[in-house]
């Protein structure tokens, strides 16, 4: 086991399976490569999910939150148009082919919270617009709830992007530790402690 | 006298404790951390006097020869302190002063919208009230045109140079010019079954302008140029090429063209509105440039005036 190799550095005796010289800490094996990596363990993903994974969940609730408050309202504009004598059915089948896009969307922010929430917030917020535009006095009714949904939806938004943004960067800081050998050059930092015995000497 | 005395024992401690940490010796019968000049484990009591103490690597807790002076596994040097890892990318300021700049942007793009819509309520409320003066029947668009315009100039300058491709190739013109006719036919033959179904009149657009004694002109520039070119400035432009940083072609089409469908304040036509942005947005990206979706917001609208007008499509 014990087979004695030399270092081709400092040309002393090393033993076989060692990854770096025991005398001057020259590299000696490529395997040492592999073992630096594993030795740096990647949390980010794990961080991501654990700072960001939350908004992004409420976010997503937000959006069947307002696909169920939708479909609700247009239940009840069907049902109460019988009563007032008003046709209510095209204002009802509006609030219906909102409360399916906002499906739509519930489904789609799984897969890509980030366009989701962003295209929930813009559809909410216009609606709110759309309701002040033809009668003013909407703009109070449930005015916290509209708040709170609005507020989640914004948190959702820019979580999911440093979420995306942090798994995107991770994967390109991957790629160039398999194929280029970045690390090849860090024995050189040992150097400094094997100069100043030398330099005694010159002097 | 006391309190100086217990000082200097406490500094002796600290040093010791790091000897320690940069050797880690390790007594071998119960591997229990002991100083190295130690004659017996203070754990186990048992005799370390004529044996090497097991010593290992600070750094990867590898059994170290005694005779090395850098660990044969992971390099590190033997007796100095443990090497802490880098900084994760995630915590460095200048990932999160990146991303913060990129927020910025979208955060620019989302006060647009809202503002947008505050200038579509503000337009729908004022609209209401019988007054034909010139200024409220186009201070409205005049206002909303104003208002994109010195957005685009203030903090979208960057997105200017698209103005200039005007070279996206004849072919392309040629087929916005085609596909407008059965573009247009199948948006008519979509309201026709709308308005049908819910017992509904589709909206008259020309009729009000007729009445106020403004000519084909005024409708034109009003009804088929101000949004042709202010609309895609701000969808087409603005928001989708901003957007497109962000995430990828298809997403991008798809928050656009909400954004434009929603906009116009109509939820029952939502989904074709949808579509038609679809369209505008794909020629956005397929031709890399603002001027065939423009022309072809120009024709759709033209069409339209040109319906209202002639009734050549049956109703």
């Amino acid at each position: 086991m014990n087979e004695p190799v030399q270092c081709p550095k400092c040309g002393s005796a090393a033993v076989k399976g060692d990854d770096f010289c025991g005398q001057c800490g020259h590299k000696l094996a490529l395997l040492a490569r592999y073992r630096l990596k594993q030795s740096g363990e990647r949390f980010s993903t794990r961080y991501a999910k654990d700072v960001y994974g939350g908004n992004i969940k409420s976010g997503r609730g937000a959006i069947l939150a307002v696909t169920i408050i939708l479909a609700i309202t247009g239940i009840f504009l069907i049902t109460a148009s019988d009563r007032r004598e008003e046709d209510g059915t095209a204002a009802a089948i509006a609030v219906f082919i909102i409360a399916g896009v906002f499906f739509a969307l519930w489904f789609w922010a799984k897969i890509q919270p980030f366009p989701a929430s962003l295209t929930a917030f813009i559809l909410f917020i216009s609606l709110i617009g759309i309701n002040i535009a033809f009668d003013p006095t909407t703009l109070a009714q449930g005015f916290l709830v509209k708040i709170v949904i609005l507020s989640l939806l914004l948190r959702a938004i820019t979580s999911s992007y440093k979420y995306k943004r942090l798994i995107e960067e991770d994967a390109a800081q991957r790629i160039p530790v398999k194929t280029a050998p970045s690390q090849e050059q860090d024995p050189v930092v040992s150097e400094p402690a094997d100069k100043p015995p030398e330099e005694p000497q010159n002097e | 006298m006391n309190n100086t005395g217990n000082h200097a024992d406490k500094q002796g401690g600290k040093e010791n404790i790091q000897e320690l940490i940069l050797l880690d010796v390790i007594c071998e019968h119960c591997r229990n951390k002991m100083r190295p000049e130690a004659n017996f484990c203070p754990v186990c009591g048992r005799s370390a006097k004529g044996r090497v103490p097991v010593v290992l690597c600070v750094q990867c807790r590898n059994k170290l020869r005694p005779d090395v002076k850098f660990c044969t596994r992971c390099g590190h040097p033997v007796g100095q302190p443990k090497k802490q890892p880098p900084a994760p990318f995630y915590t460095t300021p200048q990932f999160i002063n990146r991303m913060n700049r990129d927020i910025s942007v979208l955060k620019n793009i989302i006060i647009l919208f809202v503002i947008l819509i505050a200038v579509n309520i503000i337009g729908y409320l004022t609209i209401n009230e019988a007054d034909t003066s010139f200024f409220t029947f186009f201070g409205f668009e005049i206002f909303d045109s104003a208002l994109i315009i010195a957005w685009l100039l203030v903090f979208h300058r960057n997105i200017l140079d698209i103005y200039y491709n005007l070279d996206c190739g004849i072919r392309k013109y040629a087929v916005v010019l085609i596909a407008a006719i059965p573009v247009y036919i199948a948006v008519h033959f979509v309201v026709v079954l709308l308005t049908s179904l819910l017992k509904t009149e589709s909206l008259n657009y020309t009729k009000s302008y007729y009445e106020d004694g403004y000519g084909y002109l005024t409708v034109i520039l009003s009804i088929c140029l101000q949004p042709a070119l202010i609309e895609e400035t701000a969808f087409r432009g603005i928001i989708h090429t901003s957007l497109r940083k962000f995430m990828g072609v298809k997403e991008t089409i798809i928050v656009t063209s909400a954004a434009f469908a929603i906009l116009h304040f109509a939820p029952i036509s939502f989904l074709y509105l949808f579509l038609l942005g679809v369209y505008f947005s794909a020629l956005r990206h397929w031709s890399n440039s603002l001027y065939p979706p423009m022309l072809a917001h120009f024709l759709h609208n033209f069409l339209c005036i040109a319906q209202e007008t002639y009734k050549i499509l049956p109703e």
